[in-house]
């Protein structure tokens, strides 16, 4: 597999990427857990720094699969900063309760035993929760299904989820639907699907998906297209990553929407996300240079992965 | 011509031989050019379209070109040019002859690349000509950057007369321009960039196949195109709502079902009359 952008840009757009991260780690930081009291845990959400947090420490736990990328200064130190707040905030408190926080907290704990950090207590409360035969028979769609099942098997916890073949075939991944109507919620079904069912390129789709293969690499060029005409680099980004994820070898149109995301990485660092690009087209010139941390926060955590798996060590 | 194109084709005919006396006098110019597009598949409802325009031609004394959407008149004006009665295509004639005088004064700038193919003449040529589609990244007005787009392909396909062919990439993002106004419903801008797709290439791809699935799907029960009704209730007269009704499902149908013609091979300019046929000095009856 040939790589999406040449050395020099792969370097400009990580050291951007890495400050930008590295300047907003105050976003990132989540509250203390244990001023949640008196409030139902049913009612305790994951609110945008949970999810932020959480997604971070993806990227984290993946870019270790690239020496280049953690072994970069900055990326140490957001790293350092990222384990800090785990304790800075109780980030497990209360595990055995706020079940609607149970996917950050799989994801923060595999996170951790990546970087080779055990927390043996939040092992017990995890598998606890697994063990009472709730959250795994939950009724949820194969999406749902199959990000939980990804997020415990990276925990190793036990779980009866389906089978990765079945969750496949319950899947939109089986029948796709029509772009003309598609909306932007069901390609991230798409993208979802296909990264954890590839564990991001680890597993042979070909093996997944049999004779579908075709037809999803097609809709996945097809979807690509169609963002990139959109500006909707959140979505692109993810598409980008499909194509490692099936292993593909890149055309003309991954290579110029690779270059287009480079293009579009603001001097501060950050990936815009839709709210920027949609100020960029309003004439109110003042609006143009405002971005919000919801906003690009995302596909700035998204351009990280796609450097990790451009800058992934070739040993492995 | 696969029998969904032709059941639609079907509908459209009796959607429009529904109309009453009064609309068809009203919205004779877009009625015409409907036709005409329907009548390029030679093998199919030829004698029931025949019928059609003999009936609405006899309801209309004078046809009034110059109030109408010039890529109408134009149609209008061919199909007239061949079926109409002498004092018809007499006037049909003259409002030519006017158009063509000011586009060589160079009048409707905004319709170069239209009067250009109709007016001037293109030896057929079997040269292949290589474009190269040039996209921004990243473009402030992504509306802009694809009416750019649509009109380089129009202009240097001569709308389909002329063979071109471009990269990959291109024909990729022509058909994922086409699928950005499907998802907006804009049906206008969805059949041109299929069309424009279709000058490029003649390939049936996933896109191309969703779009034209899109396209059919927007036939209404009477045979008519476009869900307006919502939108329409803002006008409150009834006999107004009826008439714009009217008025934007035949802008809607021509778009739809030329797109519907290049897909099946039959270019609708290569179809236009060679000028001359019939002169103005010949005078009517």
């Amino acid at each position: 597999m040939n790589g999406l952008l040449n050395m020099k840009d792969q370097q400009i757009m990580l050291d951007g990427i890495l400050n930008w991260l590295h300047t907003n780690m105050s976003h990132f930081c989540t509250p203390n857990e244990k001023q949640y009291v008196g409030i139902h845990p049913e009612e305790i959400e994951p609110d945008i720094t949970r999810k932020a947090f959480t997604e971070l420490g993806l990227a984290i736990r993946f870019a270790q699969k690239s020496k280049k990328v953690r072994n970069h200064p900055i990326f140490i130190e957001i790293k350092d900063k990222w384990i800090k707040n785990i304790k800075d905030s109780s980030f497990f408190f209360d595990t055995k309760r706020r079940l609607r926080l149970f996917p950050h907290r799989t994801l923060a704990y595999a996170t951790l035993k990546s970087l080779g950090i055990n927390y043996e207590e939040v092992k017990y409360d995890l598998e606890t929760v697994m063990s009472r035969n709730y959250m795994d028979r939950v009724e949820r769609s194969a999406w749902d299904k199959l990000d939980m099942k990804y997020y415990t098997e990276i925990a190793q916890l036990p779980n009866e989820y389906p089978s990765y073949q079945r969750l496949f075939h319950d899947s939109i991944l089986e029948n796709l639907p029509s772009h003309s109507y598609a909306q932007n919620l069901d390609f991230y079904g798409l993208t979802h699907l296909v990264f954890h069912l590839s564990n991001f390129s680890e597993n042979d789709m070909k093996l997944i998906t049999k004779e579908k293969f075709d037809q999803i690499q097609e809709y996945i060029d097809a979807t690509l297209s169609l963002c990139l005409i959109e500006q909707d680099w959140d979505l692109v980004q993810e598409l980008l990553i499909n194509q490692y994820c099936m292993r593909k070898t890149f055309t003309q149109l991954d290579i110029f929407s690779a270059n287009a995301i480079k293009d579009i990485q603001q001097p501060q660092g950050f990936i815009p996300g839709r709210n920027w690009v949609k100020n960029q087209h309003k004439e109110d010139y003042s609006r143009k240079e405002q971005h919000s941390f919801e906003d690009v926060y995302h596909p700035t955590i998204l351009g990280l992965f796609l450097l990790i798996l451009e800058l992934k060590d070739t040993n492995e | 011509m696969n029998s969904l194109h032709k059941k639609s084709l079907s509908n459209i005919y009796h959607w429009l031989n529904s109309l009453s006396t009064d609309q068809a006098c009203d919205q004779i110019v877009p009625i015409l050019a409907l036709v005409k597009i329907c009548k390029l598949n030679k093998d199919f409802l030829q004698e029931e379209f025949n019928t059609l325009i003999t009936k609405f031609l006899k309801q209309v004394d004078v046809i009034d070109y110059v109030e109408q959407d010039i890529f109408h008149s134009l149609l209008a004006i061919d199909l007239v040019e061949s079926s109409g009665n002498l004092s018809h295509k007499y006037n049909a004639v003259a409002y030519k002859s006017i158009l063509k005088e000011l586009w060589i004064e160079g009048l409707y700038a905004n319709k170069k690349n239209l009067l250009d193919s109709v007016f001037i003449h293109h030896e057929k040529t079997s040269d292949v000509l290589e474009i190269s589609i040039q996209l921004d990244r990243y473009s402030a007005n992504i509306d802009k950057k694809i009416s750019k787009v649509m009109n380089l392909v129009e202009a240097q396909s001569n709308y389909g007369r002329r063979i071109i062919k471009t990269d990959k990439l291109s024909i990729l993002l022509i058909e994922a321009m086409a699928t950005r106004a499907q998802r907006a419903n804009d049906i206008t801008t969805a059949a041109r960039c299929l069309r424009s797709r279709l000058y490029v290439s003649t390939h049936d791809s996933l896109l191309m196949k969703s779009g034209m699935k899109f396209l059919l799907s927007q036939q209404c029960f009477d045979g008519s195109f476009g869900d307006y009704d919502a939108d329409l209730l803002k006008i409150k007269n009834e006999k107004h709502r009826e008439k714009s009704t009217l008025k934007i499902k035949l802008i809607v149908a021509i778009q739809i079902v030329w797109t519907i013609m290049e897909y099946n091979g039959y270019n609708l300019f290569s179809s236009f009359q060679d000028q001359g046929t019939f002169s103005t000095t010949t005078k009517p009856m």
